[in-house]
């Protein structure tokens, strides 16, 4: 349940550093003229969230995957804790690729801050494929392992 | 799965403990309490076949089928 809410944290971290870097562009864009307290909100909330969604970045790409490997070499590849990793990178992935698309591309167009043409919303699948496939990748790999593990513990609870 | 299994009542009437009748089959304590308890997914008939020819007693003496409702009122 924590790895859970930690995977989704770390997702929406990065969902609000994304908004954030939205919020300064259609400032810049639209309004032209902030104010000096408009700016300081603005870099500390970015590099508030920008290091926190660094830290929880590092974790996700990083550390669960490490974690998962020493599992599997001591010879515990069924583990619940697998799982979870394993589901809360992939969730990660794909919600901050998903609010990564929205705040770059689907905001500007649909509050007229950039053209559709200017956005080219292709592009950003074109370059960001390989994260969105390899987020369904790791959730089918956990859906793979889940089953793993219940047919593990079937075979441990069988007398 | 509403299937209890009446290992306690055969060990009562036949006044054995859990222990013996474990040492008897073969297999560790441990796991002959998951049996008892209810908590087990799944049973091999050579297990069954041992705890039968000891207890001297049929599977069915053994294993009982109840309906959804009375198994979560025993469950609690």
């Amino acid at each position: 349940m924590i790895k859970k809410v930690f995977g989704l944290g770390a997702a929406v971290i990065d969902a609000i550093y994304c908004l954030i870097w939205y919020w300064r562009m259609f400032f810049s864009h639209v309004d032209g003229r902030h104010s000096n307290y408009d700016i300081d909100t603005f870099w500390i909330s970015y590099m508030i969230f920008g290091y926190v969604g660094n830290f929880f970045c590092i974790l996700c790409i990083i550390l669960l995957p490490i974690k998962i490997i020493l599992l599997i070499s001591k010879g515990k590849p069924f583990d619940k804790s697998n799982i979870t990793n394993l589901y809360a990178i992939s969730a990660y992935l794909f919600i901050y690729n998903l609010c990564n698309f929205i705040s770059r591309y689907y905001l500007p167009v649909s509050l007229k801050v950039q053209s559709l043409q200017q956005s080219d919303a292709s592009k950003y699948f074109y370059t960001h494929k390989n994260e969105l496939i390899l987020s369904l990748l790791l959730f089918l790999i956990a859906k793979a392992f889940k089953r793993g593990y219940n047919l593990q513990k079937e075979q441990e609870l069988t007398i | 799965m509403p299937i209890v299994v009446n290992l306690d009542v055969m060990l009562a009437k036949r006044k054995m403990s859990l222990t013996e009748l474990s040492t008897r089959v073969g297999i560790t304590l441990a796991n002959m309490s998951i049996l008892k308890s209810g908590k087990a997914k799944a049973i091999r008939f050579s297990t069954l076949e041992e705890i039968c020819e000891i207890l001297e007693c049929q599977p069915g003496d053994i294993l009982e089928y109840i309906d959804n409702e009375a198994y979560a009122k025993l469950m609690g």
